[in-house]
């Protein structure tokens, strides 16, 4: 668009960058995909595999939702026999997801220093690239206890939590979760339980409304049981 | 010269159809007054020759003529009604500030209670009303239970008694935080509430805006109540076609647009909330989502079942939109001040400018509403440490912006001090004038 007439300084090139203007919400999912992962724990299906049918359905709500698919920014970690990188911070239609399948053990650390590297890095990307953001939501989902340590993590992570430059949402699915570990990591919600297939829903159900609304907090009214 | 008292008139005052008998009878009365005319005056007879209103000019002019001539006049600088230091030493006798405008009574308060506001009405001259501070007390029940809702999702058809029974056109739906709106097959728009919202406040305050009306065609007034057997469930609307909400267009850049359109765009929902001000209505949840665009930068505000009307509150807020966070107890018993929604008007018309938010900076880059709120855009342009080729998209906006505008998105940002939309307008008007005007000289 031409701007010639608002040149009463010499602004040189003055069209609008319309990437710039785009807000994002970047959100990063810490997905479990250790061993007992195979099984069926209070669901209808092994746990892998609700996880799998689930996130094919936020990912689809995302493409498809005209807003989500502009503003959200995802990424996607996942922790087994290695902690894996199954998709840096982008839009949704880049991202090209394969089922996730589940062996190995729990590196909660590991993979908890991963994400906020990552989302460091997308910070930085951010300020660099003049572009507005809600605060990073971070959901961390595991079904067992970490096979790491996790001591340093938790603490940056908490304080992140604290100092309001972050907010996570921790997912314990089935009954034998470490809930006291998770905790580490939650300064404000306490770790949601999720013991079946309609849970599993519901939680994706609302991140979903996050990704396509970030003032909508009815994920945190639901982790506050108020919903 | 022993002064009895100082009066300080500005130009919404003076261009007062009776300006000139009042200051007679003023004189007849107190002939040893001394009037204050602020320097900004000179800029405002620019600005309405600027913008053709000769008669307006002249008169100003005219006054200044006259106080000049009868000797008994000061010159003050006020920065444009922002600063009161200029009139302190007059505070510690008498001054009489008469004015029209809120502004000059907010901002010049701090002057100390010596001081007197007074403001042309009914003709004559009246203390300034309070009240734009004010919070108000909504018609509230502890008790509202209305009836037993049906799910609306399940609803087909609905009845107005204005238009009869409508068919939902369920191919689309559009779902928000109280309910859910469907287009009807006769080119109507309906929202239909969720349960908790069918209460009986909501029903009677419904009730009063549809017999009230309303003939701004740019607001999305309730034109009927909707039943489904005989219960209430919403509302209906006309139907809005071809639009963008100013959300998704500031997602896009505004892209289809001229930086000038983003002027009208602004110019254009001002004279919208100011319509609804002027009628003591607030528009309460006001957000990006709540505006949209036409392509020829008509804006049209929807979802005015939430307004504040009379004493029935606006029951919603969005908190990266509001100044204050209420708790859903006090959006209900709380009827917000005119104030208030200076935070949203400031913020959305710098968005919709700028695109970005106005506690936008490198070191904060968030959004959110518990973010920081600090204003960091200079006022000033610096040469000596700016390059305008460098500098960011929004800075070069920012720096296009005349002057005033720039003051009073500063002065409210850092200093909460408001200026209220008919200044806004009249700025708006002076700025897009001159641009076109700029335009049709370079073709």
């Amino acid at each position: 668009m031409n701007n010639g007439l608002f040149d009463d300084l010499d602004f040189g090139d003055f069209s609008a960058p319309a990437a710039s203007s785009t807000r994002k919400v970047p959100i990063c999912l810490v997905l479990d995909c250790s061993g007992s992962m195979r099984y069926p724990d209070g669901t209808k299906m092994p746990k892998i595999d609700e996880l799998n049918r689930n996130i094919d359905a936020f990912l689809a709500y995302v493409q498809n939702d005209p807003k989500a698919s502009k503003i959200c920014d995802l990424c996607i970690i996942t922790m087994g026999d290695v902690v894996r990188i199954v998709s840096r911070y982008t839009t949704v239609d880049r991202i090209h997801f394969r089922h996730l399948a589940a062996s190995g053990g729990t590196p909660l650390g590991t993979a908890m220093t991963k994400a906020v590297e990552l989302l460091k890095e997308r910070r930085q990307y951010y300020r660099d690239n003049d572009i507005e953001h809600y605060k990073p939501i971070l959901m961390v989902m595991t079904d067992g206890d970490p096979t790491d340590d996790i001591s340093f993590i938790s603490r940056e992570v908490s304080e992140m939590v604290s100092n309001k430059e972050l907010k996570i949402f921790p997912v314990g699915i089935g009954v034998n979760f470490n809930h006291d570990s998770l905790n580490r990591f939650s300064p404000l919600l306490r770790p949601k339980l999720i013991r079946n297939t309609e849970a599993f829903d519901k939680l994706f159900k609302l991140l979903s409304a996050s990704s396509s609304n970030p003032n909508d907090d009815s994920l945190e009214k639901w982790f506050n049981n108020d919903f | 010269m022993s002064v009895k008292a100082y009066y300080y008139m500005d130009d919404s005052f003076l261009l007062e159809e009776d300006a000139y008998l009042m200051v007679e009878e003023l004189l007849a009365r107190e002939p040893e007054l001394c009037f204050l005319l602020d320097t900004a005056i000179h800029a405002r007879v620019a600005d309405y020759r600027n913008l053709g209103r000769e008669s307006d000019a002249l008169a100003l002019e005219n006054f200044v003529k006259l106080f000049t001539a009868l000797g008994n006049t000061l010159q003050v600088d006020t920065g444009d009604g922002f600063r009161y230091d200029a009139l302190t030493p007059m505070a510690a006798e008498k001054l009489v500030i008469v004015t029209q405008q809120q502004k000059l009574v907010d901002n010049f308060a701090p002057l100390g209670d010596g001081v007197q506001f007074l403001r042309f009405h009914e003709g004559a001259l009246a203390p300034f009303p309070h009240g734009v501070d004010e919070n108000g007390k909504a018609f509230y029940l502890e008790k509202d239970v209305y009836v037993n809702a049906f799910d609306i999702k399940e609803l087909t058809y609905v009845y107005s008694p204005r238009y009869g029974y409508l068919k939902l056109d369920k191919s689309k739906e559009y779902s928000g935080g109280e309910g859910v709106c469907y287009r009807t097959y006769n080119g109507l728009f309906c929202k239909l509430y969720f349960k908790k919202h069918i209460s009986y406040v909501n029903f009677k305050k419904l009730q009063a805006m549809a017999e009230m009306g309303c003939d701004n065609p740019f607001i999305s007034w309730p034109l009927d109540i909707l039943y489904y057997r005989n219960q209430f469930v919403g509302y209906l609307m006309k139907e809005l076609s071809a639009m963008q909400s100013v959300d998704e267009l500031r997602d896009d850049g505004f892209s289809e647009f001229r930086l000038i359109d983003r002027f009208l765009i602004v110019r254009n929902f001002l004279r919208n909330v100011h319509y609804l001000h002027e009628r003591d209505i607030l528009v309460g949840d006001m957000k990006l989502d709540n505006i949209l665009v036409a392509k020829n930068c008509d804006v049209h505000i929807i979802d005015a079942g939430s307004f504040q009307v009379e004493d029935y509150a606006c029951t919603v807020c969005h908190k990266e939109y509001t100044e204050r966070i209420y708790t859903g107890d006090q959006l209900k018993r709380i009827l917000r001040s005119v104030r208030e929604e200076y935070f949203p008007i400031n913020k959305i018309i710098f968005e919709i400018l700028m695109l970005k938010g106005p506690f936008y900076s490198k070191d904060n880059t968030e959004i959110d509403g518990d973010g920081s709120r600090d204003f960091t855009y200079p006022p000033e342009f610096d040469p000596n440490t700016m390059d305008p080729k460098t500098l960011p998209y929004h800075m070069k906006v920012w720096f296009s912006l005349s002057p005033a505008m720039r003051r009073y998105f500063y002065y409210y940002f850092t200093e909460g001090k408001v200026t209220y939309l008919s200044e806004w307008l009249r700025e708006l008007d002076v700025y897009i004038l001159s641009k076109e005007r700029a335009a049709q000289k370079n073709a």
